[in-house]
């Protein structure tokens, strides 16, 4: 896919004029509010929100590591299972996606969690919140089977590779190629979705600011700094997905 | 090796795309499945190549039936080339890895080795230029002779080709037919589905005349051409010769 790359002054030009319109409308906003900003209360608690943002962090990190796979196992389950690991699968992914993970992580963690005798926040979070991100990769990997054309899967099979091979060299480069954007969208949803496990008071980075809010009743500047933390990781996220897809593209 | 069709039939859902097929492959000369499209020529060559099973008769290699397990077929088909009408490059591989791929992973050779063969097979239908290039980077005929080289590249007993040129325009589909002619000069059995019926006056061998889901003439080409054998046959020939 080629498309026309404009003047870099043009684009430079155009991005000032874009940022400045945005600025403008926040600033003017922010202007009719007449908040009285206290960053020094804020400012003593920094320590405690950089605490904060690593547990997000490695919340998000150890979530992907254990949702990628379970992903890929449901996936697996819903296109090739028998009947009754296809229905759970099924059942299994339909019932995460039609519910709010609000409820899921109360039930989980209070009832089951409960059941279990598990009752450390973080890990008993990360488990959780694992199984919700898993239900929605195996759609985004059984979206990206589904699109790999028949014709090429024949070839696999007339060239003589093994199931193994094919999907070692063939499905996962291909699968990766067209899933990449959407994969890049669901981690850095799962980023965000982790802020929900404030509510079993795990201690990432949005309950944090939750506390810090308490505090200091500084609303705004508990909020715009956790804002900006979840950016700090999302964005790079983004940037350096649109260099893979790149590296990948074989273009149509 | 020597491959028989017994009352070979073929059944989708309901509907019956093949029945009471019954030929044995000529060796070392070609065969030319002819006739309209939907009469049943793609899934001919697919049983016979191992790539569906019967669900009357069998196919017998060897005066063995072949067996219905992936496994056995695999190994069959390994034995085997194929060059498909369309999707047979791999979008993410370049021309080289294309060629390598079967032969590295089907056949076990070294990296060294395969790409060895590789080369010896892209300048021998002159594709060396494209080695590196990937298939959306090459025209319709670069990608079929590219194809028709990774088919030859583990020295297949027998070539299968299902309309090889039918999604080409005429100065690609003789781009690719003159790759054809030279690779059966050398004496190798092919097996080709096709509309070409230029070439395939040209190539000889012995036509299978398809039609209505059944083999409606088997016999020499140069009978075929001559004098068409059946009014079906007239009727096909008429139309594609028209235009």
């Amino acid at each position: 896919m080629k498309t026309l790359r404009p003047h870099p002054l043009l684009t430079a030009l155009s991005l000032f004029l874009v940022l400045s319109l945005l600025g403008g409308f926040f600033a003017i906003a922010f202007q009719s509010l007449h908040w009285e900003w206290r960053w020094d209360a804020v400012w003593a608690y920094r320590e405690k929100f950089f605490y904060g943002w690593c547990t997000t962090l490695l919340l998000g990190s150890a979530t992907l590591l254990l949702s990628i796979p379970l992903g890929l196992v449901l996936a697996a389950g819903r296109i090739a299972g028998w009947l009754p690991i296809r229905q759970f699968c099924t059942l299994l992914v339909e019932l995460i996606r039609g519910t709010p993970l609000l409820v899921q992580i109360l039930v989980l963690f209070y009832i089951v969690g409960s059941a279990l005798g598990l009752q450390n926040r973080l890990l008993a979070g990360t488990l959780i919140l694992a199984l919700f991100e898993a239900a929605y990769f195996s759609e985004i990997f059984r979206g990206a089977w589904l699109s790999i054309p028949q014709s090429l899967l024949t070839s696999s099979r007339a060239i003589g590779l093994t199931p193994t091979c094919t999907f070692h060299h063939i499905i996962t480069p291909l699968g990766l190629r067209n899933s990449l954007p959407a994969l890049a969208g669901q981690t850095a949803s799962l980023l965000k979705d982790s802020s929900l496990l404030s509510v079993i008071a795990v201690t990432e980075v949005t309950h944090v600011a939750q506390e810090i809010n308490a505090f200091t009743y500084g609303t705004l500047e508990s909020y715009l700094p956790l804002a900006l933390a979840y950016l700090v990781l999302t964005a790079p996220l983004a940037f350096f997905t649109r260099r893979w897809e790149k590296s990948l593209a074989y273009a149509n | 090796m020597q491959i028989k069709s017994i009352q070979a039939g073929k059944r989708y859902g309901d509907l019956w795309a093949l029945r009471n097929i019954t030929l044995t492959l000529p060796l070392g000369s070609p065969l030319l499945l002819l006739g309209p499209s939907g009469g049943g020529k793609s899934t001919l060559l697919r049983l016979l190549a191992g790539l569906e099973t019967t669900d009357e008769g069998s196919i017998q290699v060897d005066g063995i039936p072949l067996p219905p397990d992936e496994p056995t077929l695999r190994e069959y088909r390994r034995r085997l080339g194929f060059v498909f009408q369309e999707g047979n490059l791999f979008p993410h591989l370049t021309a080289e890895e294309n060629i390598t791929l079967p032969l590295r992973y089907a056949h076990h050779q070294s990296a060294a080795e395969a790409k060895e063969r590789a080369q010896s097979l892209l300048s021998r239908f002159q594709l060396l230029p494209h080695a590196h290039k990937k298939p959306a980077e090459l025209s319709g005929g670069q990608k079929q002779r590219i194809a028709l080289a990774r088919a030859l590249g583990h020295q297949p007993e027998i070539l299968f080709l299902d309309e090889p040129t039918s999604a080409l325009d005429p100065e690609m589909t003789a781009e690719v037919l003159d790759a054809l002619s030279d690779v059966q000069q050398e004496g190798r059995t092919l097996i080709l589905a096709t509309h070409a019926t230029g070439f395939a006056r040209r190539t000889g061998g012995t036509v299978a005349f398809l039609r209505n889901h059944q083999l409606e003439w088997l016999g020499p080409t140069a009978e075929f051409f001559a004098q068409p054998p059946t009014p079906g046959a007239a009727g096909y020939l008429a139309r594609i010769l028209r235009d």
